[in-house]
């Protein structure tokens, strides 16, 4: 009985690698108890997430429809139990619309991402391992674009775009990646002077196989907690470009748009740019604390110190 | 050893390495100059020499994992440089390579099952054999179980990730076997069962092996020829025993002199040979013989001509002014 289950066993290389997955995340999730800092940043951004995903359902009232019949009556309310952050100057309630704010940064940083990453990826892993003339290329073309403060890139491109929320994600994804194929092609260099990959070449691996299964996944560490530190400066920045009024435009409740519409009633008005103000800072410093914890757990140091815990 | 067949005929090997400067390259690193030897069927070919004098680099280029700059390596009748495609796919799943550092030379993010299938994979094996019985007779092959299989390497000491390597170097059922000093990083009883597995292994499946190593003992006990390296150069070929018995080459006299006799009485009685000085950096190697400005033997000659091997004895070679 024991046999075939074992046969079984090695026969599921599937079954085995999901376990040592699962492991690898459980492990991770045991780390992150141990510090609670990295365990708040964890929680502020799967809250984010999670406000960004199911949000819009969630609030009590809608945030973008204006009820005309009663703006005199609801408009610019301080904070109350039946409005907790407040209303605006057409009598909405500030609270849905912050909440509807999370899915609006969440979209943005994810397009942004979702381009960013994987341009990076591959320029880097071309760049660091062919090397070369290649090289030269892919690196002057991005320290081209790292000469330039990546904010002010961004406000030329989006304004160039024109204004709009899609422009800004755009111009946010062209300022972005540069950085990462930096980060990428740094990795690359010192994994592919590892003797696996030399033993893979002897072997007659092709080079495409070195790339993704021997490479990349070497590489990917710093990746990781760059994007993750990085989710909260797209927040920022998206939201910069809307506060001066390149990025959502109205009645899209992005949360740079709410701190600059508030302006004008500041500070009588407080909790008008004061809300969403404070949604954009504990979401950025979610995701720092989150991304500065990351890099201490996958310091292969740290994690060595935890196994041998464990083994006691 | 009676065999005679050649597997492995080397030709005036060649690769210097560019020094670059600021605009322009300074000079080359001479880790190779001219290297020739043959490696026979199922025999060892130990490749000994001091540390920096190219032996890692002549492994490279054997394996064509580097490109020389000139001579050419012969296996089995064809000309390695030339192979492409398909014909240097059925060159590298007929050599395997095991390399000095067990740590560096295992994927971190493979499981030994994915390390192993490798191989495998990639010469399209897969549908010809029962993958799971063909790792586990692998492992055993190499003194482990199949239990290690699904683990990642670095769960394993260093001598078992060298067991580790050795089964991957084998898993293509190789001919020829290049272990770049395999053992050095080991401790010693830990080398002496790698050696013996290593030597079982060569008999059961009748491989070649080229074995470099800057250990004498090691050369004594496994190999059946040598070919010391000095400087990027050939100074002595020829069978194990005759070479220990009876070297010609100064430098090869100086190198066995100097290994450690257990025994301190006779060690006291024997006339040591000594070297001058340090070896010369292979950016400028001494014109002429590269030993003669530590050679004992030196004469006036030696800075001036330069020496090719000679045969004295059958398969028995040296370069040195000495025996011309």
């Amino acid at each position: 009985m024991l046999k075939k289950f074992n046969r079984v066993l090695l026969k599921s290389n599937a079954l085995r690698s999901v376990g040592s997955i699962i492991y690898d995340w459980r492990l991770a999730f045991e780390v992150i108890k141990r510090s609670p800092l990295t365990m708040t940043g964890l929680i502020i951004v799967v809250g984010f997430i999670v406000l960004g995903a199911i949000g819009p359902y969630i609030a009590p009232y809608n945030p973008i429809e204006i009820d005309f019949s009663s703006i005199a009556l609801k408009r610019l309310q301080p904070p109350s139990l039946q409005h907790p952050f407040g209303t605006d100057e057409y009598g909405r309630d500030l609270f849905s619309r912050v909440l509807a704010g999370a899915r609006v940064s969440l979209m943005v940083s994810m397009a942004v991402m979702s381009i960013a990453i994987p341009v990076g990826l591959v320029l880097g892993l071309v760049a660091g391992y062919y090397g070369g003339v290649i090289d030269e290329i892919i690196m002057r073309v991005t320290d081209v674009f790292l000469s330039f403060p990546g904010l002010v890139l961004a406000i030329a491109f989006s304004a160039t775009l024109g204004a709009g929320l899609f422009s800004a994600m755009l111009a946010l994804s062209i300022v972005w990646w540069p950085s990462y194929v930096r980060v990428v092609r740094a990795q690359v260099l010192v994994v592919r002077e590892q003797l696996f990959i030399e033993a893979a070449k002897a072997m007659g691996v092709s080079t495409r196989r070195i790339l993704f299964k021997h490479i990349l996944p070497n590489s990917i560490t710093p990746l990781l907690v760059l994007v993750t530190l990085d989710f909260g400066s797209v927040i920022l920045a998206s939201s910069a470009l809307s506060f001066i009024g390149l990025g959502a435009q109205p009645p899209t409740p992005e949360w740079g748009r709410l701190v600059a519409d508030g302006r004008k009633w500041f500070p009588d008005k407080w909790w008008y740019s004061f809300f969403p103000g404070l949604a954009i800072l504990i979401t950025v410093l979610g995701f720092n604390i989150l991304g500065d914890g990351l890099r201490d757990i996958l310091d292969p140091r740290f994690r060595r110190r935890l196994e041998f815990r464990e083994v006691k | 050893m009676s065999a005679t067949k050649v597997v492995l005929k080397v030709k005036n090997l060649r690769k210097w390495f560019p020094v670059k400067g600021v605009f322009f390259t300074k000079g080359f690193v001479k880790a190779v100059d001219g290297v020739s030897f043959e490696a026979y069927e199922e025999t060892t070919l130990a490749i000994v020499g001091e540390s920096g004098c190219g032996k890692t680099t002549l492994a490279r280029l054997i394996l064509r994992l580097i490109e020389p700059d000139e001579g050419s390596i012969i296996y089995n009748g064809v000309d390695v440089m030339k192979l492409s495609g398909k014909k240097l796919m059925e060159f590298r799943r007929k050599t395997g390579i095991v390399f000095q550092d067990p740590y560096s030379s295992l994927n971190p993010r493979m499981t030994i099952y994915e390390i192993l299938k490798e191989p495998l994979e990639t010469h399209g094996m897969l549908k010809e054999i029962d993958i799971n019985e063909y790792l586990v007779k692998l492992l055993e092959k190499v003194g482990l179980q199949k239990e290690h299989l699904y683990r990642y390497p670095h769960e394993f000491s260093g001598g078992q990730r060298q067991r580790i390597a050795i089964a991957r170097a084998l898993a293509l059922s190789p001919e020829l076997v290049v272990l770049d000093e395999p053992t050095s990083s080991l401790d010693v009883s830990v080398q002496a069962q790698m050696l013996n597995m290593l030597r079982d292994i060569q008999a059961a499946d009748k491989l070649t092996y080229i074995f470099i190593t800057h250990d004498l003992g090691i050369v004594r006990y496994l190999a059946h020829y040598v070919a010391v390296m000095y400087l990027g150069k050939i100074v002595e070929y020829g069978p194990v025993e005759e070479v220990f018995e009876k070297p010609l080459h100064p430098y090869t006299k100086v190198l066995l002199s100097a290994v450690p006799i257990p025994d301190p009485s006779i060690a006291r009685s024997r006339a040591r040979i000594k070297v001058i000085g340090e070896p010369p950096s292979p950016l400028n190697p001494p014109l002429g013989c590269r030993f003669h400005p530590r050679c004992p033997y030196a004469l006036s000659d030696c800075s001036r001509r330069e020496m090719s091997l000679v045969e004295v004895e059958k398969r028995h070679l040296v370069s040195c002014i000495l025996y011309s």
